[in-house]
């Protein structure tokens, strides 16, 4: 397989579209992340629960979109390493389930530089495998190359 | 977990507020289930050479907390219609605790939604910022 090449800051043109990540949502990931941030939910992890609940079973939390929303942006090369993550808007419309076939595609919307730290803006539009948006976002990082 | 009557949210008034600890584990936990894996992160070696001067937390996972408070305060009204913008002002640090804090700043109709906007923020132990910015959820 051949290694992916780094995405520099000079690769990066405003409105360039990278090429989409679709994501499989397994409940073991909701599971795994629910670990991670320690927020267990019974909405997340119990299915009892859960189909009592007007989402009729469990979801994934809302910032799961942080997985594929991040992936998205390297569908064509990694992130150098050591970028910095500055400011983060998410807007969540519909839950991710478990099984959910979501795809994400991600737009370089801006770049600048400013104190001499080079910016990028991505925004981030998830949507399920019946066509409804999951979740908007738009990523501020500071790219080190 | 009920969600909050509208008539009875009033501007000021404080979102569920919980603390949370982290530690070098944590982060890495997080790496595996985010797939987040930038050195900055889970790598000392790497990170020690920064600015930093040493591993720092996700900001999403910091994030995440702050998603926890809003879906505590509005359940179904922040997960599915819920918006929120942040600053990651500072990075967390492993072996340092940090809590999650919001006041409510304004309560409207739109568009036939009952909404309620909120200043969110995470501290840590001194007080200082490590994250802050805007909610905004529907009171279902």
């Amino acid at each position: 397989m051949a290694e992916k090449k780094l995405l520099l800051y000079d690769d990066l043109e405003v409105g360039k579209r990278f090429k989409p990540f679709v994501y499989v949502l397994s409940q073991e990931t909701i599971r795994k992340y629910a670990e991670a941030v320690e927020d267990t939910n019974p909405l997340y992890l119990d299915e009892n629960y859960a189909a009592k609940s007007s989402f009729g079973g469990t979801i994934g939390h809302p910032t799961t979109a942080a997985i594929y929303s991040l992936s998205a942006i390297m569908t064509e090369g990694e992130m150098p390493p050591g970028g910095i993550h500055a400011k983060q808007y998410f807007e969540f419309r519909t839950p991710p389930r478990p099984a959910d076939i979501l795809t994400t595609t991600a737009t370089v919307a801006d770049k600048y530089i400013r104190r001499e730290r080079k910016y990028v803006v991505f925004e981030t539009n998830t949507v399920n495998q019946n066509g409804e948006t999951v979740v908007v976002g738009k990523m501020t990082a500071i790219w080190p190359q | 977990m009920g969600a909050m009557e509208f008539e009875k949210i009033q501007v000021g008034d404080d979102l569920p507020s919980f603390t949370k600890e982290i530690s070098q584990e944590k982060i890495n936990r997080y790496a595996d289930a985010s797939g987040d894996y930038n050195p900055l992160h889970i790598d000392p070696e790497f990170a020690q050479k920064t600015m930093f001067q040493g591993t720092i937390g996700h900001g999403l996972m910091t994030l995440a907390y702050l998603s926890e408070m809003m879906t505590r305060y509005l359940g179904e009204g922040w997960i599915s219609g819920g918006n929120m913008e942040v600053t990651f002002l500072a990075p967390t640090r492993p072996g340092k605790s940090y809590t999650t804090k919001g006041k409510v700043v304004d309560k409207r109709e739109e568009a036939g939604a009952r909404l309620v906007e909120c200043e969110v923020w995470c501290e840590d132990a001194e007080g200082n910022k490590v994250v802050s910015g805007k909610t905004v959820g529907k009171v279902l």
